[in-house]
């Protein structure tokens, strides 16, 4: 693409990206805007320039809704980069600019919700500007949006003229945050189990791969671990139906099993996408940091699950061994000793710590490695 | 016609009709005020007791109203009053109180009355309504009739959707109807407008809880279900295999017509529900049938190995060392007299089986064919006029 001169750029088009332009100059000035946020370069030189940033924000409220529509297209491009969704989220013209959208894309009647989701969900992708959107929504007044947002995602009739699947990747973006992800997991109220369904959720892998991004983010609190095994949450059996297969066990290891994973029916399949069953495998992993938890886990029998997903898995995305490898580990090892029991806390050495790595290094490539002789077969 | 009459009847008649009309007046009012003196006369006569129960009725005393019997004369007066006010509003109010107050003494089918006439009224008021089919609804709920309870419910939140006793009366429904899954569909409802409600949570969880262990149970008679038809299946091949014709079986090689149906026809004959099964050395059981029509008597063995001679049986039921059965009256129902014969149903032709043959190798032969899954046998004592009468049925 051609070298944009951005001084020029603004001096020409700055005028035309206002909401009082006339209409069809708007439209001209937005679909060449549109256009340009279509190469890396081009979101680089708009993100230049704070007045045409805030131009294309202005022309979000268009009357006309093709142009409002083309103003939000161009703004989920541009928050494709990283630096963009910085300077989006700090324009000096718009503060707070993340609740008004927030607020669109949770509002049930809004044609353009399912823009708006997408466009937080590219926004919300750094962890930086993931802490500042969560910051915004923690602090203001309307308490309810985390908690509303996942209602209006687990509700399909929630909003007639939008999916807001993307609503589950705004979600897993927001809850890198510790903040956020207390409010998920309000005991007092009922909102992460809402989302335990949607994990096998066939209509949306997007949907299926925020809420669990999700999950695996809460998964990382030690402190919530009961609660989330307990009969409150039940979160095992969510985790690892996904990962289950239509193989048949014989009944004591089928009556160990938690209930939902009973009597599958022989035309079970796996999570089709290779990502969503790594971030299960690891979800798990992380709940077996603590000894109760670790024992809890162990006794619902998830070890003939992950063995029999790993004999599967080893034929479909050999790069997924090392993260079943871990589980495994943990769910036939011997018990730590006195004192080490919560994996988390137990300090260990840098030396070994690197040696470590290297074998996991080693080990990944000696898998992909044979991964690839398998290919050429 | 009335007409007609009127013009031809005379001034004179007239005048005569009117007279008996205006008699039969009076004597019907004097006959009247008879009767009501001579009702009056008792009261001098009732006792204390009488009068203190006649004044318990009174609306002016009246503790409690006994709906089960009829109103008093002049309460019923009050009652039509107080429900006569023109206002539908007041009217529906009335009879709300009225249901309330019933509904807090436990006496459910009257307060569902007086709800019902409240909804009758037709107010406007969509709060006022809404009310009125969630007090119903919680009368019903009480009552057992959950699903009445969960239309009325349906309804009060067509009045207002964030009526949330309403929303709470319908989640409780669908969990007592056991569908659970509209049940956690109502309590999310409910928790859009109360997050906190520990009524809900607590049978959200309840009700999450049972839709997987009923989803379960269906999982395990299905499994169930399959694991049946594939032994099914393997016994159906192995009873091919041996060459054996099952009624209604085309003798198929691949096996593709198996239809494990075949075997199951079996409960008129089989008392135990016996079937042909596989042992774990793979040899074959069958619940055999004997008949004996001297007699129309039978005997049912309900696990004849296949590699077991019919002499066998035949010393085990009718040796020497054991008791002949009561009917054999003429002790003709020996091992050595008794002759085994099969029937070929199409052909209505009778096949003898030799003694010293298993019960495989009967089963074998190219015309023997297995009913209703149990091998059947006639027996007939050699040497009878039974037998000769009998064969030659099946002559012709």
């Amino acid at each position: 693409m051609a070298d944009y001169d951005t001084d020029h750029l603004e001096k020409e088009l700055g005028q035309f990206l206002h909401i009082g332009a006339r209409g069809d100059v708007k439209n001209l000035a937005i679909d060449y805007i549109l256009g340009i946020t279509d190469s890396t370069h081009g979101k680089q030189l708009l993100g230049r320039k704070e007045s045409l940033l805030e131009g294309i924000v202005s022309l979000t409220e268009d009357d006309s809704s093709d142009i409002s529509a083309k103003a939000y297209k161009a703004l989920i491009n541009l928050a494709t980069d990283e630096e963009n969704c910085l300077k989006l989220l700090n324009l000096s013209k718009y503060q707070n600019i993340c609740i008004k959208w927030l607020k669109v894309a949770l509002d049930c009647s809004h044609e353009n919700a399912d823009l708006l989701c997408k466009l937080l969900n590219n926004v919300t992708r750094p962890e930086k500007c993931a802490d500042q959107v969560a910051k915004c929504v923690l602090d203001s007044k309307e308490d309810l949006l985390i908690s509303k947002m996942v209602l209006a995602l687990c509700n399909p009739t929630y909003n007639e003229k939008a999916d807001l699947y993307y609503l589950a990747g705004v979600l897993a973006n927001l809850s890198q945050i510790r903040d956020v992800r207390l409010q998920l997991m309000d005991k007092k109220q009922c909102i992460i189990q809402r989302l335990l369904p949607f994990v096998e959720f066939k209509q949306s892998e997007i949907c299926r791969t925020g809420v669990v991004a999700t999950l695996k983010n809460c998964s990382f609190d030690t402190d919530f671990h009961d609660w989330l095994l307990g009969e409150e949450v039940d979160i095992l059996p969510r985790l690892l139906l996904p990962l289950a297969g239509p193989e048949e066990f014989d009944e004591d290891d089928m009556e160990k099993l938690p209930v939902d994973l009973q009597y599958l029916p022989t035309d079970k399949s796996r999570e089709s996408v290779s990502n969503i069953r790594k971030m299960l495998v690891e979800a798990i992993f992380q709940l077996c940091a603590t000894k109760t938890g670790r024992s809890y886990v162990k006794s619902k029998n998830t070890y003939i699950i992950i063995r029999e997903y790993h004999k599967w898995e080893r034929r479909n995305d050999p790069s997924n061994e090392p993260a079943i490898m871990n589980l495994i580990d943990i769910l036939i090892g011997d018990e730590p000793a006195p004192g080490m029991e919560n994996l988390k806390a137990v300090e260990i050495p840098t030396d070994l710590m690197e040696k470590f790595k290297k074998e996991d290094e080693d080990d990944m490539k000696e898998i992909l490695n044979e991964g690839k002789k398998e290919e050429t077969c | 016609m009335a007409d007609k009459q009127g013009a031809s009847m005379s001034d004179e008649e007239r005048q005569k009709l009117m007279e008996k009309l205006d008699a039969d007046l009076d004597a019907f009012i004097s006959e009247k005020t008879k009767k009501a003196k001579i009702n009056n006369v008792p009261d001098k006569e009732k006792d204390i007791d009488e009068i203190v129960k006649e004044l318990e009725t009174h609306p002016a005393f009246i503790k409690e109203v006994d709906w089960s019997k009829p109103l008093s004369p002049e309460l019923e007066g009050l009652m039509v009053l107080k429900y006569e006010e023109e206002n539908p509003t007041a009217r529906a109010e009335a009879y709300k109180e009225d249901g309330n107050f019933e509904f807090k003494k436990k006496k459910y089918p009257i307060a569902i009355d007086n709800y019902t006439e409240g909804i009758k009224s037709k107010s406007p008021d969509k709060e006022l309504n809404a009310v009125l089919y969630t007090n119903r609804a919680a009368a019903q709920y009480h009552l057992g009739n959950y699903k009445s309870s969960f239309q009325d419910c349906v309804i009060a939140r067509k009045f207002k959707p964030d009526h949330l006793k309403a929303i709470v009366r319908g989640a409780q429904c669908c969990c007592e109807m056991r569908k659970y899954d509209e049940c956690i569909y109502w309590c999310d409802a409910a928790l859009m407008i109360d997050p906190h409600n520990k009524v809900i949570l607590e049978l959200r969880k309840s009700a999450d809880k049972m839709k997987r262990d009923v989803d379960r149970d269906k999982r395990k008679a299905q499994a169930q279900e399959r694991k049946d038809r594939e032994e099914d299946l393997k016994l159906l091949k192995v009873i091919q295999s041996r060459g054996i014709q099952l009624a209604g079986m085309k003798n198929d090689s691949q096996g593709r017509q198996l239809d494990p149906t075949l075997l199951t026809s079996l409960e008129v004959h089989n008392p135990s529900k016996a079937r042909v099964h596989l042992d774990a050395d793979n040899i074959l059981h069958w619940p055999v049938l004997f008949l004996y029509p001297q007699y129309t008597e039978t005997d049912y063995i309900e696990a004849f190995c296949e590699k077991h001679r019919f002499i066998d049986h035949l010393q085990d039921m009718f040796g020497p060392d054991v008791p002949p059965p009561p009917w054999d009256k003429e002790g003709f129902y020996t091992p050595d007299r008794l002759q085994i014969f099969y029937e070929d149903k199409e052909k209505e032709k009778l096949y003898k089986v030799n003694k010293e043959w298993t019960l495989l190798h009967c089963l074998q032969q190219k015309r023997y064919k297995v009913f209703g899954g149990t091998p059947t046998f006639l027996l007939l004592p050699s040497g009878t006029t039974f037998e000769t009468e009998f064969l030659k049925r099946y002559e012709t």
